[in-house]
This record gives C-alpha cells, sequence and structure tokens, in this order.
C-alpha cells in the first residue's frame, strides 16, 4: 500500500483559529459583518488570501471528484452485465498480445531526458527570461486584485513563452545534467516513439512517489508535468496560468528523480515500484525497470 | 499595518452618503464581481444576482462606517468569493434532498477538449492517491465533508469535537493535499 504523507515542514503556520476561520469562509458559515471583517484582511494579508486560494482550489477539487465518482457509480448501475463480460474477455486478449509483442522487440533506446529549472511565481520565470521581459496580460498580477497594464493578449503572451520554453527544453535535452538545485524544476523529454512515462522521486528512504504518469505519450518533444504557461477561462474571464512544475519538498536536501518510460502499451505485472521499498535512487529505478521501464536517474538539490 | 491608496479611501469614505462616489463604488464592485463569479465558475443563471448581492452587501458595509480595506480591488474580490461561499452553502443545503447527479456544482476551468480532459483526469487521479495517503483523522474527516456531506456543526457532532477542530482538520488536510499535489506538479498553477 502506499506510505503515509511525511510529515509537513516544520514552519511557523497561523493559529488555530485562523485555519478554522479560513474554512468556516469558505464553507459560507461566516454571519455576513464577520465574513466582511475576514475579507478586509485577506486584502490586507497577502499569505492569509493565497492560503485561501489554495484551500477553495482544492476543496472545488475534491468536489468535483466526488461528484464525477458519484456519476461513474450510476453508469455502472445500469449498466448491463453481457458488457463487463465482453469488456473482460478483450481486456484480457490484449494483454496477452501485449506481453507476446513486448518480448519480441529489440531494447533501442526510448528516450533522453533532462532536468530544467522553474521558479514559484511567473514573474521570477519571465524575469528569468528576457526575450518576455516587460511584458503584462491578464493573469499575471490577480492574487491581489490588482493588475499591472496589459500590453499583450493572452494567447500571443502564451505563445512566446512557449517559444521561449521550447528552446529552453532543446537545450537542456542537448546536454542532460546529472543534478540540478532548484525549488521547482521541470523534466524536458524527447521520445522515439509512443510511450508510457513515469516521474518516480524518493520523498524518503523506502519512500517511492509516482510525481507524473502519463500512460500514451505522443513521439516528440515534451516537457513535464505540463508547459509553464496555459490559457484558462473563456472570453472576458480568458487568462495565462502560470504552471510551476513539480515541488522539491521542503527539508528533503537531495531528492532522488527517475524518469521511466516503456512502449505505450507493454503494462508488465508484478509489484509497483512504490511497494518494493527502495531505499536510494539506483534501488528505485531497479524497481522501475523490472517492471519493463528504461530509466535514467537524476539529483534534484534543495536550495540554501 | 498601511493605510489604503489614497484615491480609495477617499472613493470610500465619499461612499458613506449617496451620490456620485456610491455610484462608482457600486460600478467598480459590480465589475469585479461579475468577472470573479465568472472566474470562479458561478453557474451562469444566478451570476447576476450574486453580483447583485455583491454590491449591496459592500454598500451596507460602507454605510455602516466601515474603515476602508488596504487594497480595494483585493477586497471587492474576496467580497465576490464570500456571496459565492453563501450561495454554494445554500445549494449543498437544498441538494439532501435532490439526487447528487443535479448537484449544481461548476468547477472552475473546466476541461474544454480532449487533452484538457486527459489532463484533468490525471489530476483527479493524483488527488486520490494523495488522499490515500492522509493520517486517519484527516480521511475521515474528508470522508465526512464530501462523500456524507456533512459540515461544520454536523460534522463535530459525528465526531464528538468541537466545529473548530473539525475546521482546522479539513484545513490542514487540503494543505497537505494540496502540497502533495504540487509535489507531482500538478494543482501548482498559480495566477502570479
Amino acid at each position: 500500500m502506499s506510505a503515509a504523507l511525511p510529515p509537513r515542514p516544520r514552519r511557523a503556520d497561523l493559529p488555530d483559529d485562523d485555519l478554522a476561520l479560513c474554512v468556516a469562509y469558505l464553507d459560507g458559515l461566516l454571519p455576513v459583518e464577520q465574513q466582511l471583517e475576514f475579507e478586509r484582511r485577506l486584502a490586507a494579508e497577502p499569505e492569509l488570501a493565497a492560503r485561501v486560494r489554495r484551500l477553495l482550489e482544492t476543496d472545488e477539487l475534491l468536489r468535483e471528484a466526488t461528484h464525477q465518482a458519484q456519476q461513474q457509480t450510476d453508469r455502472v448501475r445500469r449498466r448491463a452485465p453481457w458488457v463487463w463480460a465482453f469488456a473482460l474477455a478483450t481486456a484480457a486478449g490484449l494483454l496477452i498480445w501485449a506481453a507476446a509483442s513486448s518480448v519480441a522487440r529489440r531494447e533501442a533506446p526510448l528516450f533522453v531526458a533532462a532536468l530544467a529549472t522553474s521558479h514559484e511565481g511567473a514573474r521570477e520565470w519571465v524575469q528569468a527570461h528576457e526575450q518576455l521581459a516587460g511584458l503584462s496580460t491578464a493573469g499575471l498580477e490577480s492574487v491581489r486584485g490588482g493588475a499591472a497594464e496589459s500590453n499583450v493578449a493572452p494567447e500571443r503572451f502564451v505563445e512566446l513563452a512557449s517559444e521561449v520554453e521550447r528552446a529552453q527544453v532543446q537545450r537542456s535535452l542537448a546536454a542532460p545534467l546529472p543534478a540540478l538545485e532548484a525549488g521547482y524544476f521541470v523534466v524536458p523529454l524527447r521520445l522515439v516513439e509512443r510511450s508510457e512515462v513515469v516521474v518516480a522521486a524518493l520523498t524518503a528512504p523506502g519512500r517511492a512517489e509516482r510525481l507524473y504518469e502519463g500512460a500514451d505519450l505522443a513521439p516528440g518533444e515534451h516537457v513535464l508535468p505540463a508547459p509553464r504557461f496555459a490559457l484558462v477561462g473563456e472570453g472576458p474571464a480568458l487568462r495565462v496560468r502560470f504552471q510551476r512544475g513539480f515541488l522539491t519538498p521542503v527539508g528533503c536536501g537531495e531528492l532522488p528523480v527517475v524518469v521511466a518510460v516503456r512502449r505505450a502499451g507493454s503494462a508488465a505485472g508484478g509489484a509497483s515500484f512504490e511497494e518494493r521499498g527502495a531505499r536510494d535512487g539506483a534501488e528505485l529505478e531497479a524497481a522501475l525497470r523490472a517492471q519493463g521501464f528504461q530509466t535514467r536517474g537524476f539529483t534534484v538539490r534543495e536550495p540554501r | 499595518m498601511s493605510a489604503a491608496d489614497p484615491t480609495e479611501l477617499e472613493l470610500w469614505q465619499r461612499a458613506r452618503v449617496a451620490g456620485t462616489a456610491r455610484d462608482e463604488l457600486a460600478a467598480l464592485a459590480l465589475a469585479t464581481a461579475r468577472s470573479e463569479l465568472a472566474r470562479r465558475g458561478a453557474p451562469a443563471a444566478d451570476a447576476a444576482d450574486l453580483a447583485q448581492e455583491a454590491v449591496r452587501s459592500l454598500l451596507a458595509y460602507v454605510a455602516r462606517g466601515a474603515e476602508a480595506p488596504r487594497d480595494l480591488g483585493a477586497f471587492l474580490k474576496y467580497r465576490a468569493w464570500g456571496v459565492l461561499s453563501d450561495f454554494r452553502k445554500r445549494q449543498r443545503s437544498k441538494a439532501v434532498h435532490t439526487p447528487l447527479q443535479s448537484l449544481p456544482l461548476e468547477p472552475a476551468d473546466r476541461a474544454r477538449g480532449p487533452r484538457e480532459f486527459a489532463e484533468r483526469r490525471q489530476l483527479l487521479e493524483a488527488l486520490a492517491d494523495c488522499r490515500s495517503r492522509l493520517n486517519a483523522e484527516q480521511r475521515d474527516t474528508l470522508e465526512l465533508r464530501y462523500e456524507l456531506g456533512l459540515e461544520g456543526e454536523a460534522a463535530a457532532q459525528h465526531l464528538g469535537v468541537h466545529r473548530n477542530t473539525v475546521h482546522v482538520r479539513v484545513h490542514r488536510a487540503l494543505l497537505a493535499l494540496r502540497e502533495c499535489l504540487e509535489r507531482k506538479g500538478l494543482a501548482g498553477g498559480v495566477d502570479a
């Protein structure tokens, strides 16, 4: 089974009364006067506001997940039993075919991977790339409600940022470094054919965690978990969203990261790599190779 | 704590009595509420009423002589959030007597194409993994909240603890989930 989450890093947190207040606010449980006073605090305390936003987004995600699970259960209940028998037989046939095919294939390299630095905020990322200097667009300033004057459309901004990131990916892949010091990082990746990709990390000895999983990625270049900027919203609410990349956990020191790739549809049986209790990066790679993956190991160092 | 922007402060103070300043503040609040409610996925059919509610409650607050907020733009945004939270609470309490699939849950930034759908599915799968890694107390609290629909006082009675304790547990559990998703490079999206 999966391991428990590692203890949160020790840092000064809000008092319990404020923790409770944030949730009462999200749940609409505060009387209007108290609600307005809390909103005045949010407008004056950006860290508290950022906390509420994180809670709100996670709450919305959980509600969506619960809703989808309920819909799925309803669909399953309505489905006739013969559909299940047919689906199981087909799946079994596909598994046998996939296993036979994978044995017959040669072991040519399937990928090139690297690590690249990301940042906590969009502004830092933009500042690190001079091609984007001076650009401002919807979504870059909305945490505090204020906004810098927008001077480029969100679509154009994403286009320009993608070009910059593509160049960064190509540079990283041309000379992949085995280690990187970064608070956030991404994985540039070039695939030879359609592949299943896993990015795993060892957050503590014996505690492997699946950071990313893609069952069927197209051949070509990718940046995992996702490109830095995406468009969200529609119409007048269209804006850019910055995607930080993978977080280097606070207090981890060094984080062994393994990029693992196997041909799409070549799933192997046996215990998952999370269950094998790898104690270091080499053991984590071995556990993934035992499942038919080709692997490449890296180290991410927590910034000092 | 530093003072509000002088222009905003003046607008706020002049808006305490009926007149053009009040109309100006109302128009600003209405525009912010509309945009924020759309962004947070408020149902289109209710958005106009909710925006009006945000304006009404704001003007009443100003008229009562409340001190000006430090950042008016941010305050107006959070006013819209507060109104939306109240609305969703009312919807959830109604939904006890209606089938779950008719719940008006409209997540922000719905998936719009196959790629976004796949990304959304990946996010939800990662969320399930992160949830399974929470400690038992946090898992139980979230199960009551999301699967059984028990919040606040109802959840507190069920668990035999104070309501604030439930809220603190929910807070820490949501934060742990968020951090777990961020470690996986998901849900780290920020409007910076």
